[in-house]
């Protein structure tokens, strides 16, 4: 049996996290460091049909305006898979300010550069953004109607089914027969620090300070969405910060991030608000599961 | 967060003046409401007039058995205080009762009585809330409104107040003096908060520029063995579902004198006369605390998700009376 079972042990990174020593992505300090503020999609569904930076650049400090009008183009589009799968793990299958579309609320749909933290925020709120808004679906009730079966799941890995024995007899020739339905609502992931990437470029050399569970998850997507070799990308993540799975996905903040730094030849942090933990970032969606079991009187 | 200007007051006339002077400026004390809602952008000075340094933070005895809070004493130093504790415990109990002890060793208590509802449509900034921007609607009333206000409400405004200590400064008469650009003021602490009416963005009567510069609360016999009772969704840094500040004077069984208000269901700290009226000279049972309790909550207008605070209410007034009738009974 092992020693350790049994014994109160201390944290290796106790006493780093209680005094404060501890550095999180958020915390990582880099000369000229500027900040990144996302302004997000304020409808569900529909196109960007304009944005007006100006107001946003006049203010203090801000320094560049980025959206699908000046954003460059990625090298590869992203693919919906799994962090487990061990390739790039976007986490949606498609990559914001690339055009003009909205697939939610919240979506990034511009982004402002500034010298701190409170400047970019205060630049992000001045960007006007003209929308034209389409038919939205937002609860699973709404999109019942237009869904579809699934094939697979879990990004093509597994077969959305699968059969075994004769089901339909077996449900007809069983004595006790339970069916329910089982409704549960989204969840948003809430770690204690939410995502944050600091982005640094050197030459062609990136390095991503970033709270992520898979430092090599984090590499592979933005070296495959960015289109640069995977030795020119470094991931450093000394603290999670939390994550309750969220951090296994790479989402859109980090390859933006690095775009961003790239743009204004700074480095350049970017740090999710906790409102954004409910949009450009994990959810576990609302589900409804459907059940049916059968047994004999004897139960079997 | 907007950018503004940030001056420290050396003395509190020249805070008065230079708040008085500027539309767009407000008193800066413990700041951990006020900066809250100026990074949501619900607040939008230009200048910030800190006054943490002015000589406002004396707990210190009135004559006669009150006692004088200075405007920027922190709820810590007041909680902690054994005159508080002494003379009014229901006061220390609210404080302790609120927010976080990081939170409490930074808020004032002149602050705490200006705090802003928790209201969510008042705070996202987005949402119409006539609080918030007067005349563009209220979305609790049909919208998510568990933690509103079923007592003092109109059909412009059901925000609950949020403080526990003004709750209990509502049961003991607390006095608020302020000096404001026209000199000085006493306001009792009925007078100082407003019902919402068809001006819910107006709280108190306080000018611009009028800054509190001490709470009294007034010498009260039964006080010395108030309670404070507070009920929530969690057990600490939460605002409350329903509070009740309770202290009564038992003689032989009866009810003499009795001083009860509610928090978390009043769009005000909620004096509860209706109730003091029922229970004074009535017998100190919990029969009589329930029809106290039932007098009260009678005008009471629930909505869709709050109609469990009438009988939460109900009960914890109860609780609140029978626990106050204990201590006090001889």
């Amino acid at each position: 049996m092992s020693p350790a079972i049994g014994r109160s042990l201390d944290r290796v990174d106790g006493p780093e996290k209680v005094t404060g020593a501890a550095r999180y992505s958020g915390e990582i300090v880099l000369p000229g460091l500027l900040h990144a503020a996302i302004v997000g999609a304020a409808i569900p569904c529909g196109r960007v049909t304009a944005i007006a930076g100006d107001a946003a650049l006049g203010a203090g400090g801000a320094v560049a305006v980025l959206s699908h009008l000046n954003l460059p183009r990625l090298a590869g589009a992203p693919r919906l898979l799994p962090s487990l799968a061990g390739g790039p793990a976007p986490g949606q299958s498609f990559f914001p300010m690339q055009d003009d579309r909205v697939h939610y609320a919240g979506q990034p749909v511009a982004m402002v550069i500034a010298d701190s933290l409170e400047r970019a925020h205060h630049a992000a709120s001045l960007v006007s953004v003209v929308y034209e808004r389409a038919a939205s679906i937002t609860t699973l009730d709404e999109g019942r109607d237009a869904a579809q079966e699934a094939t697979t799941l879990f990004g093509g890995l597994l077969p959305a089914s699968s059969a075994r024995g004769d089901v339909q007899s077996g449900l007809a020739e069983a004595d006790v027969r339970i069916q329910a339905t089982y409704r549960m609502a989204a969840n948003h992931h809430n770690p204690i620090e939410a995502p944050t990437t600091t982005a640094v470029w050197a030459g062609d050399r990136l390095t991503l300070y970033d709270s992520t569970m898979g430092v090599r998850a984090s590499q592979l997507t933005v070296s495959q969405l960015l289109g640069i070799p995977l030795s020119k990308v470094r991931v450093i993540t000394g603290f999670v910060g939390g994550s309750f799975g969220m951090k296994a996905m790479v989402w859109p903040h980090v390859t933006l991030a690095a775009m961003a730094a790239r743009h204004v030849r700074r480095p350049v942090r970017l740090a999710m608000t906790r409102p954004q933990m409910f949009t450009p970032t994990a959810t576990a969606r609302s589900r409804s599961s459907g059940s049916r079991s059968a047994r004999g009187a004897t139960g079997g | 967060m907007r950018p503004l200007s940030y001056t420290r007051a050396l003395d509190v006339d020249g805070a008065v003046a230079v708040v008085a002077r500027q539309p767009d400026s407000a008193f800066l004390a413990g700041g951990t409401t006020e900066v809250d809602l100026i990074r949501l952008g619900v607040a939008r000075p230009d200048l910030l007039v800190d006054i943490n340094g002015l000589p406002l933070r004396q707990i210190e005895e009135l004559p006669g058995g009150g006692l004088r809070l200075g405007a920027v004493a922190r709820m810590s130093d007041v909680a902690r205080s054994p005159l508080v504790k002494a003379r009014y415990p229901a006061v220390s109990q609210a404080l302790l009762l609120g927010a976080s002890e990081q939170l409490r060793n930074m808020a004032s208590m002149g602050g705490n009585l200006c705090q802003r509802t928790r209201c969510a449509y008042f705070r996202d900034n987005v949402s119409p809330c006539n609080k918030r921007e007067p005349g563009s609607g209220c979305s609790a009333l049909e919208g998510l409104n568990r933690g509103h206000a079923i007592l003092g409400t109109s059909e412009h405004c059901i925000a609950a107040h949020p403080s526990d200590v003004a709750v209990a400064f509502a049961a003991f008469d607390a006095v608020v003096h302020t000096i404001g650009p026209r000199g000085t003021r006493t306001i009792g602490i009925d007078d100082f908060y407003l019902l919402p009416g068809d001006t819910p963005e107006r709280e108190h009567p306080l000018e611009h520029g009028e800054l509190i510069v001490s709470i009294d609360l007034p010498p009260l016999e039964l006080a010395r063995r108030s309670v404070y009772l507070k009920f929530r969704d969690r057990q600490s840094y939460e605002f409350a579902l329903v509070s009740v500040a309770a202290a009564v004077e038992v003689r032989s069984g009866i009810v003499t004198e009795a001083r009860l208000a509610l928090g978390g269901v009043g769009t005000r700290p909620w004096r509860a006369r209706r109730a003091e009226t029922e229970l004074r000279d009535g017998p100190a049972t919990i029969e009589q605390f329930a029809l106290a309790a039932a007098a009260e909550l009678a005008p009471a207008d629930v909505r869709r998700h709050n109609a469990f605070k009438t009988e939460l209410a109900h009960r914890a007034i109860v609780r609140a009376l029978t626990r106050a009738a204990e201590g006090a009974a001889r």
